[in-house]
C-alpha cells in the first residue's frame, strides 16, 4: 500500500514539473526582457538570476532564447570589459525589444486575470 | 573577435571538452549563417567560461547546457538531416551531365559523317559540307547537352539553390532533376533508330538523379538495401560468367593458354572481387565498379568496335550502379554517425 502511495506521488511531482516547464517556458522570453529593461546583464548573470528566482530549472535554456530574441532585434550583444575585468559578453534590450516587453506585460496581465477569474469560479 | 578561452586556469581536458561541445554546435547549425552561428557559439563559450571561473566543475556546466541537436529544434530550425539525398542528386546529376556531354560529341560526330557525301572510290568526303551536318546534328546533340549542364550547374554551383534547411534537398532543385531527365530521356527516344542510343547511358543517370535522392529520403528497410545490393553484384557477375564461358570454349579448357587468355583471366578474377564487394556493400568495391564502367564507355568511344554501342551502355549500367551503391554505402555510414537518423543495411 505504501508503494501504492510512493508511485501515485511520483506521477504526481512528474506532472507538476511537466505544468510547471510548460508554463515556464512560454513566460521565459518575457521574464528576460523584463530583467534586461533593468539593466543589461552578462548570460551567467541572467541565468543565475533566472535560476534564483526559480523562473526557470536549466540555465542552457536561456541562450536559444536569446539567439531567437537577437534574430528578432529584441536584443543586441557586446563584448565589454568592466573594472579591468575580463571581458564579458552583455545583452541588452533594443527599442523592438522594449515594445515587445510592454506588449507581452499586457497580454500577460489581462490573461492572468482571466486565468485567475477563471479558477476563482471553479 | 575576442576569444575568453584563453584564461590559463582552464586545463587542456576542460579546453578540449568545451571545443567539442562548440564544435557539434556549429555542425549542428551549420546551414545558419555563418555571423548568427558565430554569434551563438560565442554566447555559449562566454557562458561556459564564465560558469567555470565562478568555481562551477566543468563537466557540471557542458551538462546544464541546451543539447546541439535540441538547440537546433528551440531556434525553430527543421531537425537536420545527413544530406544523403542532396549528395546522392548532385553526384548523379553531374556524372549525367558529363556522359550527356560525350553522348552529344559522339551524337555531332555521326550526324557529319552521315551528311558527307562519300565520293565512290575515293572514301573521301567535301569538306565544304561539313557545315550542313553539324548544322542538322546540333539540335538534337546539343539541346539535351546544354539542358543537363544546366542541371547540374544548378545543383551543384550556388549552394542555397539545392540545399534546403537541414541540409535536405530542395524541391526546385527536384524539379530541376525531373526536367533534366525527361529532356535526356526524348534525346533517346526522338531517334531512336540512329544517334538517340548513345543517350541512353545519361539517361539512366538523369532518372536515378531523380529516384535515388527521393528513395533516401525514406526509412530504407534492411531486407530492401540487401536485395538491391545483391542485385547489383548480379549485374556485374552476370556477364564475367558468359565471358569465362566464351573464353574457355573458345581457347579451349587451359585458359591461361597465351598472354592473351591470361589478361582475361585476370580481368575476370578483379570483376569477380568487385562484384562481391558491391554485393557485401562495400564503398570500395562500388568505387571499383563506377570507374570501370567509365573506363568501358572511354574504351567503346576510342575502340569504336562492331558492339559498340554494347559496350556504351555496359560502361553506363556499371558506372550507374556503382554510382548508386556508393551514395547509398554513403548514406549507411552517415547515418550511423549521425544519432536519430535511420540506418540503412
Amino acid at each position: 500500500m505504501q508503494d501504492l502511495f510512493v508511485a501515485v506521488d511520483a506521477v504526481e511531482r512528474e506532472g507538476e514539473e511537466r505544468i510547471t516547464t510548460s508554463l515556464r517556458k512560454g513566460l521565459l522570453e518575457l521574464c528576460v526582457l523584463a530583467l534586461l529593461a533593468r539593466r543589461d546583464h552578462y548570460g551567467l548573470e541572467l541565468a543565475d538570476d533566472l535560476v534564483a528566482r526559480g523562473l526557470t530549472a536549466s540555465e542552457g535554456s536561456l541562450y536559444p532564447l536569446l539567439a531567437r530574441l537577437r534574430d528578432a532585434g529584441a536584443v543586441e550583444t557586446r563584448w565589454e570589459s568592466r573594472d579591468g575585468s575580463r571581458p564579458r559578453r552583455y545583452y541588452a534590450i533594443t527599442p523592438t525589444g522594449r515594445t515587445q516587453l510592454a506588449a507581452s506585460t499586457r497580454v500577460w496581465r489581462q490573461t492572468s486575470a482571466q486565468v485567475d477569474e477563471l479558477l476563482e469560479e471553479s | 573577435m575576442h576569444d575568453p578561452t584563453s584564461s590559463p586556469s582552464r586545463s587542456a581536458a576542460d579546453a578540449r571538452a568545451l571545443e567539442a561541445h562548440l564544435r557539434a554546435l556549429r555542425i549542428e547549425l551549420a546551414d545558419l549563417p555563418e555571423h548568427r552561428r558565430e554569434e551563438v557559439v560565442d554566447d555559449v563559450r562566454a557562458h561556459v567560461v564564465d560558469a567555470a571561473e565562478s568555481g562551477r566543475p566543468l563537466p557540471q556546466v557542458l551538462a546544464g547546457l541546451t543539447a546541439p541537436a535540441a538547440f537546433r529544434s528551440e531556434l525553430g530550425l527543421p531537425p537536420r538531416g545527413d544530406g544523403s539525398p542532396l549528395v546522392a542528386a548532385r553526384v548523379l546529376q553531374a556524372s549525367a551531365a558529363v556522359v550527356a556531354l560525350v553522348s552529344a560529341a559522339l551524337t555531332l560526330f555521326g550526324h557529319v559523317l552521315s551528311s558527307v557525301p562519300w565520293q565512290a572510290g575515293t572514301g573521301q568526303g567535301q569538306a565544304h559540307d561539313l557545315p550542313a551536318g553539324l548544322a542538322s546534328g546540333s539540335v538534337v546533340a546539343v539541346a539535351p547537352a546544354v539542358v543537363a549542364v544546366l542541371a547540374a550547374a544548378l545543383l551543384v554551383v550556388p549552394r542555397g539553390f539545392a540545399a534546403g534547411p537541414g541540409r535536405s534537398l530542395r524541391p526546385a532543385a527536384h524539379a530541376v532533376s525531373w526536367v533534366c531527365a525527361v529532356a535526356l530521356t526524348a534525346a533517346t527516344l526522338v531517334d531512336l533508330g540512329g544517334s538517340g542510343w548513345w543517350w541512353f547511358p545519361a539517361a539512366l543517370l538523369a532518372w536515378a538523379a531523380v529516384v535515388v535522392p527521393r528513395r533516401l529520403r525514406r526509412a530504407p528497410s534492411t531486407r530492401g538495401t540487401a536485395v538491391r545490393r545483391w542485385l547489383r553484384a548480379a549485374v556485374v557477375l552476370l556477364p564475367v560468367g558468359l565471358w569465362t564461358g566464351a573464353v574457355l570454349v573458345s581457347q579451349g579448357l587451359n585458359p591461361l593458354e597465351g598472354g592473351r587468355s591470361a589478361l582475361h583471366l585476370a580481368v575476370v578474377a578483379a570483376l569477380v572481387v568487385v562484384g562481391v564487394l558491391v554485393g557485401l556493400g562495400s564503398r570500395a568495391g562500388h568505387v571499383a565498379l563506377a570507374a570501370a564502367g567509365a573506363l568501358v564507355m572511354v574504351l567503346a568511344v576510342v575502340e569504336m568496335g562492331m558492339l559498340v554501342l554494347a559496350v556504351w551502355w555496359s560502361g553506363g549500367v556499371w558506372l550507374l550502379l556503382g554510382l548508386v551503391g556508393l551514395v547509398d554505402s554513403t548514406a549507411r555510414s552517415r547515418r550511423s554517425s549521425t544519432p536519430g537518423t535511420p540506418a540503412t543495411a
